[in-house]
């Protein structure tokens, strides 16, 4: 009796590890087709956010900013991902990456940094959720592709609070720092512009209370980019940042 | 050693009370696996009293209770794993991927399973019939009908010789 006791234990554990492999690895749903799906959503929700927030793609020719960050974007490139930088005339001092490969620089971040390469970090960090696929779930479950696609102007200010409220964990917030690390000094500047920058931040921090919040471990985050030593960068830009900051 | 077993009572022989707390074992855990959803524990603590109120009983509906509650632990555990790995998904963002869908699934066939083989073994036990599920049949059969060493019965009180 114990055999068989053992024999049917075997059978039952055979059967629910068999089909749990099974269906991993024969998924009932395709997992390109839903991939498929996905991008071709995607770049309807690229599209909707672009109309809503009325995003400035940099490159353009039209305006000092526009062109300063078009040649922050193509110093900041990744050989893996072609993203898009956008410009927004928002006070809040945010910056954001976005379903499609979208990175978003508010007016409000801007005005906030005192040079190009503190831009460049942000622009990496950002760089960074994109490239380790932090982006692509936080927006869709807050806020529902559905209802975003829906969205007239008058949701415009939802989708503004949404974004500005969505936070990636701290492990992931961890992640897009180091990838940042990597980039400025790839590029030959200092990680120190960050934690320049964040200092600034940190201390104004009764006016920047989004930003701070959806960034937790400040102090931590700090400390990591002071352990590089100031170096002033010997990138030259062809733009004078005072006078593109001035311009906004 | 003695491997022998009792003797398994018959329909006949079984008053209605009987066959009803063996049913209610079956009925009962649905009750408390219903109630112990968000954390599937509550439900197995339960499974466990009902067990030990019943287990002086009959053997027919010891074996009854004992063969829903350990049906009712591996299900238990696997409910209590999706809960825990559905939220951590919420936690610490981790990827929707295809091994938690499929677990998903095989789990939901594991509660289909189990609600089908207990609402047929519910019937049969009013009925005042035996019906081994695979593996909690046999091994709640083995526990509760084999005669143990320890229990036979010692003869303090003997005729004259």
């Amino acid at each position: 009796m114990k055999k068989r006791i053992w024999r049917d234990f075997l059978i039952l554990l055979v059967i629910f590890l068999g089909a749990w492999i099974f269906l991993t690895y024969y998924p009932i749903v395709d997992s390109e087709v839903v991939k498929e799906s996905y991008n071709e959503r995607e770049t309807e929700i690229k599209e909707k956010l672009i109309e809503l927030l009325e995003f400035e793609q940099a490159d353009s020719d039209t305006t000092q900013i526009l062109r300063a960050l078009g040649e922050l974007k193509h110093l900041v490139s990744d050989k893996d991902i072609n993203y898009d930088l956008y410009f927004s005339d928002s006070k809040d001092i945010n910056a954001y990456a976005l379903p499609g490969n979208m990175i978003v620089i508010n007016r409000g971040i801007i005005l906030e940094c005192d040079s190009p390469e503190e831009l460049i970090g942000i622009i990496a960090h950002e760089l960074g959720h994109l490239k380790l696929n932090h982006h692509t779930d936080q927006l869709l479950t807050t806020l529902g592709i559905e209802l975003l696609l829906a969205g007239n102007s008058s949701t415009a200010g939802e989708v503004t609070k949404v974004l500005t409220q969505s936070t990636f964990s701290r492990d992931m917030e961890a992640e897009a720092d180091d990838f940042a690390v990597k980039k400025l000094q790839e590029l030959g500047i200092s990680p120190n512009y960050l934690a320049k920058l964040f200092k600034k931040l940190y201390t104004k921090s009764d006016l920047v209370p989004e930003f701070l919040n959806s960034h937790p471990d400040m102090n931590k985050r700090i400390s990591k980019f002071s352990k590089y030593p100031f170096e002033e960068s010997k990138l030259e830009f062809t733009f004078d940042w005072l006078k593109v900051k001035n311009s906004l | 050693m003695n491997t022998d077993y009792y003797p398994i009572q018959q329909p006949e022989d079984l008053p209605a009370r009987e066959r009803e707390d063996a049913m209610g074992a079956y009925f009962m855990m649905f009750a408390s696996l219903a109630a112990g959803l968000p954390l599937p524990v509550i439900n197995l603590i339960a499974a466990i009293i009902y067990y030990h109120v019943n287990k002086h009983k009959s053997r027919f509906v010891r074996f009854h209770s004992l063969q829903s509650l350990l049906s009712q632990l591996p299900v238990s555990l696997l409910n209590a794993g999706l809960v825990v790995w559905a939220i951590s998904f919420f936690k610490y963002d981790f990827n929707f991927d295809n091994t938690f869908l499929s677990y998903l699934i095989v789990v939901i066939l594991a509660n289909l399973l189990y609600l089908g083989f207990s609402i047929a073994a519910a019937i049969k036990a009013r009925q005042g019939l035996m019906y081994y599920f695979i593996f909690f049949g046999k091994l709640s059969y083995e526990i509760v009908y084999k005669v143990k060493e320890e229990e036979e019965q010692i003869y303090r009180n003997n005729p004259p010789i």
